[in-house]
């Protein structure tokens, strides 16, 4: 995948978190532009030509042989900065000048997966405290690893 | 189609660079009639009359990245126009978007309308594939006249 492949990582000062049982949303471009439109010819432009880029994570805590001691390892993470890897084989969150960038963990929430289910489940949301860039300049391969790239490029 | 019948292509205005990047696996989401009309109505005998200058457009095009040979290439030259301005055909083979004189409004030198790529979401084709999509937002800088997108 052109992001990476495998589950979401934490660095969190020398502790590095595995969220193993995890599922991310990410949202890899929140554009931060200013429009302006003349109201007398609708005529556009912009300024501000930056984006974030904001995750959740769902962690399946009952996944845990310890779901406690995972949610206190999350828990512990609470509004602390952090550094991101939506794919842990790939690179962390990086910014213009292609540094990693840190990232809040603004919110964590639990919940059963479904109303009547005891399975604990929880949502890490972590917004990041500059401007991101995916992209550094030079950027080639397809993005698959071994696993995928001879599968596709074929055909409409 | 009276429009056209290729994929969707762009070119660039400069920066990043002017190349042309067609977008061959695909599919285009258009609305061509973002209407700006003003309606103007008496207020003594209620007549109504219209100002049309035009319309704006907006474009989504949905990109099969995983069917490209190198779909993290084709993802980071994407990436390369976000927030830049470039012209639009949203058929390949058929016209790009004008005026009401089939002409350029942004400059003098015959440019024709301008769109902005103003957002690029990447995705997964369904939650728990591996097959990643693109999908890039543009509209219009300036207003245009539908009827030059129809090929005579």
């Amino acid at each position: 995948m052109v992001f990476g492949e495998t589950i979401s990582k934490i660095i969190s000062g020398e502790s590095e978190i595995i969220l193993d049982h995890s599922i991310l949303d990410p949202q890899w471009i929140q554009a931060q532009t200013i429009l302006f439109e003349s109201v007398l010819t609708k005529e556009r432009s912009y300024a501000n030509d930056r984006h974030l880029s904001e995750f959740k994570v769902f962690v399946n805590l009952f996944k845990y042989d310890d779901p406690i001691a995972k949610a206190l390892e999350i828990e512990a993470l609470r509004n602390t900065d952090i550094y991101f890897y939506p794919h842990s084989d790939g690179d962390a969150m990086k910014n213009l000048y292609d540094e990693e960038v840190e990232y809040n963990v603004t919110n964590i929430e639990y919940y059963p997966l479904s109303v009547l289910a005891s399975e604990d489940v929880c949502v890490i949301t972590l917004s990041p405290i500059q401007p991101i860039r995916l992209f550094a300049s030079g950027v080639s391969g397809n993005g698959y690893g071994t696993a995928y790239g001879a599968n596709y490029g074929g055909g409409l | 189609m009276i429009i056209g019948l290729g994929v969707p292509k762009f070119t660039g205005t400069g920066d990043p660079n002017s190349s042309t990047v067609s977008l061959t696996h695909s599919v285009l989401e258009a609305s061509y009639n973002e209407s700006v009309l003003k309606t103007f109505q008496s207020v003594l005998n209620k007549e109504r009359t219209y100002a049309d200058p035009g319309a704006h457009a907006s474009f989504k095009v949905i990109i099969n990245l995983f069917k490209y040979a190198a779909p993290k290439t084709t993802a980071a030259t994407l990436y390369s126009y976000l927030f830049k301005d470039v012209i639009f055909y949203p058929y390949s083979d058929g016209a790009t978007l004008s005026d009401g004189n089939g002409k350029a409004i942004q400059n003098s030198s015959s440019v024709n309308i301008r769109c902005r790529i103003i957002n690029i979401e990447y995705a997964t084709l369904d939650p728990i594939s591996n097959q990643d999509i693109a999908v890039i937002t543009l509209q219009t800088n300036s207003l245009h006249d539908f009827s030059k997108l129809i090929q005579s």
